[in-house]
């Protein structure tokens, strides 16, 4: 029930609130389309990002999800929580039908694929796309049709959907950030990023820079390791044997690996950051590294399907919107709760958004 | 009687590909009867038109005994350059899809420069250009995007009626190149290669011209193909053909084309490629589990195959089996 929290500054919502905690059911089942609730959730990208039309269809709606690639353990935690999501009595009552088609990294598919999802009279397409131009045109026709498209992750350039993510840049700054107020002056910062030329490492290093830049005291060494766990052990404990001044270590996906590396040649444990997977936030725990971990998060299509519903039911959503970050550190995580210490290291910890309504137990997602 | 049955045997591929191809839109049409207008029908035929161009110069190649794995950059390759030059006008339009064409056929002639004069083996050689085209393209567009004018994606995409433009543009492929082609000299040269080097050598054939013609000609097709990409997304995307490499692959032995070379045709790989498109498509229609999909359509996939493949259990004896697969 978080969605309170979000509530409660707000006087004007306090009514609200009150009656929320009288009929806990229908009261969540209002904050799905509930005005205030979704300003919350979904924040304009830029400032001059428009809104979108709203449509006023009456429920309950025919929704399908066109996902491209599928088989890694972020697409497979978002599939099964897309389908958790969608069966919770509070978004349950909007939808009468909700279908996952996969394609695969195959564009022709995904656009073969929208094509019939337009034919079958759908309400709202939401989408993961495998190319981030290439569904432009199918897009465009489905819109036309009056369908609403959503789509997150992978988003689309076309602006006729509604696109949600998370915003890189504000992820590798807030990294950045917390690394700034613990490393010691005139100490290195190991930067491992993650694949070279990609737009989310590009965003992500440019984030982390413009605050780095106003620090001129701390030396920066960057090293690609690719979001891959191995790859991170590798080049950090080559830099490790090359730099023995590192003070902090700026990870991302994947820095999981980087910490086994420091742990491995027992070099001294340094405040690291990483993305939310289940080993990096078990190892920090246990070796009490002062750590904060913020991530893509795989119920992000929850978030998707929630703004289908917002958008058909009569409320406008930015064109482009930012879902808010949630960083966590080391002393904030807890076992069975933020992290999970039976499940593998490769599990995407960050199953729900509570700040965009969105509660995915644990079990919903691990089947 | 054995003569009819070689004939048969001939074309067991392509035909048990249709049987699958009319299983598959069969079962479609019951789940999801609008596939059967004129804009699902145009949906099926955009699918898959791609991949059945990609298969055919695949498959030119395959018959030489060689194979293409750099098809799916060369696709992605002609599909940069498409949506980054070809502007608006008329004249650009033409001038982009004349230069486009010629940029498939040359990446091709440089494959079969390495491949025929350079005598690096067909692997080794397309798998490293694969690198170097996609090193072009990424160059060209290193993020996706450009832009393709409405009239050219209409052109390529809509459909008259019933009728749909992709298919056409197929058909036109396989009248204009792929039949002259092969009622010429260089396709039956194409085949005498494929199935024996020696003797073809030894007859006097040029092969090394042969080789290199059949991998021009592929590269014709992936230039096709990336177009015609590029106007179904309306823009350019550096890794969007590499999809392509390895399903054109599959699409050919589909419809019965012979990974040793001298045995193919033109219907089997297009069918091939239908049936590899809708597949996927039908699946989820159908409502089958997201991570039951690649084990039901490789399960499919082995049925077809398996089909095919009765002739050859039914071999008087296991040595000519041996003697008929080593031809």
């Amino acid at each position: 029930m978080s969605y309170r929290n979000g509530l409660l500054g707000l006087s004007a919502f306090a009514l609200m609130a009150a009656a929320g905690l009288l009929t806990a059911g229908s009261a969540r089942a209002q904050s799905l389309t509930d005005p205030a609730s979704l300003a919350q959730c979904f924040v304009k990208a830029t400032a001059d990002t428009p809104m979108m039309a709203a449509k006023h269809k009456a429920g309950p709606y025919k929704i399908a999800f066109s996902n491209s690639l599928y088989g890694n353990n972020w697409r497979t935690e978002m599939l099964n929580i897309a389908s958790a999501y969608v069966k919770q009595p509070d978004v349950a009552q909007h939808i009468s039908s909700f279908k996952i088609f996969n394609s695969g990294n195959d564009v022709s598919q995904q656009i073969s694929q929208i094509r019939s999802m337009i034919l079958s009279g759908y309400d709202a397409i939401v989408v993961d796309a495998a190319s981030p131009t290439g569904l432009d045109s199918v897009i465009n026709q489905a819109v036309k049709q009056g369908i609403v498209v959503v789509a997150f992750d992978n988003t689309v350039g076309t602006l006729k959907a509604i696109n949600v993510n998370e915003d890189q840049t504000e992820m590798g700054r807030q990294w950045a950030q917390f690394l700034v107020k613990q490393v010691p002056a005139n100490k290195t910062i190991l930067m491992v990023r993650g694949l070279a030329g990609a737009t989310v490492d590009n965003d992500q290093v440019d984030g982390a820079k413009s605050v780095f830049k106003d620090h001129p005291d701390l030396k920066l060494v960057e090293v690609y390791g690719g979001w891959d766990v191995g790859t991170n052990q590798k080049v950090t404990a080559d830099a490790l044997a090359t730099h023995h001044d590192i003070g902090g270590v700026w990870g991302t996906e994947g820095a999981t690996g980087a910490l086994q590396a420091i742990l491995q040649v027992h070099a001294p444990l340094v405040p690291m950051t990483g993305e939310s997977d289940n080993g990096f936030m078990m190892l920090a725990t246990e070796n009490k590294i002062p750590a904060t971990v913020i991530g893509q998060s795989p119920a992000l299509v929850a978030v998707a399907i929630r703004a289908a519903i917002a958008t058909l039911s009569g409320q406008s959503l930015p064109q482009s919107a930012n879902v808010p970050l949630t960083a966590l550190t080391t002393d904030e995580m807890k076992p069975d709760v933020d992290y999970f210490p039976k499940l593998p290291g490769s599990f995407v910890t960050n199953i729900s958004i509570p700040q965009c309504g969105v509660h995915i137990p644990v079990t919903d997602v691990v089947k | 009687m054995s003569k009819m049955r070689d004939r048969l045997g001939e074309h067991i591929g392509p035909l048990c590909c249709a049987i699958g191809v009319i299983a598959v839109v069969a079962l479609y049409a019951a789940y999801q009867p609008a596939i059967l207008s004129a804009f699902g029908i145009a949906s099926l035929a955009n699918a898959s038109v791609t991949l059945a161009l990609a298969a055919l110069g695949q498959t030119v190649v395959l018959m030489t005994g060689a194979l293409d794995l750099s098809i799916g950059s060369e696709i992605s390759l002609v599909n940069c350059f498409a949506a980054t030059f070809m502007g608006d006008g008329t004249t650009s339009i033409v001038l982009v899809v004349i230069a486009s064409l010629l940029i498939g056929v040359l990446a091709g002639a440089i494959n079969g420069v390495v491949v025929a004069y350079g005598r690096v083996a067909p692997l080794i050689a397309t798998f490293c250009t694969s690198f170097v085209y996609a090193g072009i393209s990424l160059t060209l567009r290193p993020q996706p995007g450009g832009s393709i004018p409405d009239s050219f994606a209409n052109l390529l995409t809509g459909n008259w009626g019933l009728l749909p433009f992709s298919a056409v543009l197929l058909l036109l492929a396989v009248l204009v190149i792929w039949l002259p082609v092969f009622r010429s000299r260089l396709g039956r040269f194409i085949l005498a290669y494929g199935d024996n080097p020696d003797s073809a050598f030894a007859s006097g054939i040029p092969v090394r011209r042969v080789g290199m013609a059949a991998y021009m000609l592929a590269g014709l097709f992936a230039a096709i193909a990336g177009l015609f990409l590029a106007a179904e997304t309306t823009s350019g995307d550096p890794s969007i053909g590499n999809v392509y490499t390895l399903n054109s692959l599959a699409a050919a032995v589909l419809g019965g084309v012979a990974l040793t070379g001298g045995r193919g045709s033109m219907i089997g790989p297009i069918l091939g490629a239908i049936l590899l498109s809708i597949i996927l498509n039908v699946l989820s229609v159908v409502g089958i589990s997201a991570f039951w999909q690649d084990f039901i359509e490789g399960g499919i996939l082995i049925l077809v195959l398996g089909l095919a493949g009765i002739r050859l259990l039914r071999a008087q004896s296991w040595t000519s089996l041996l003697g008929r697969s080593q031809s």
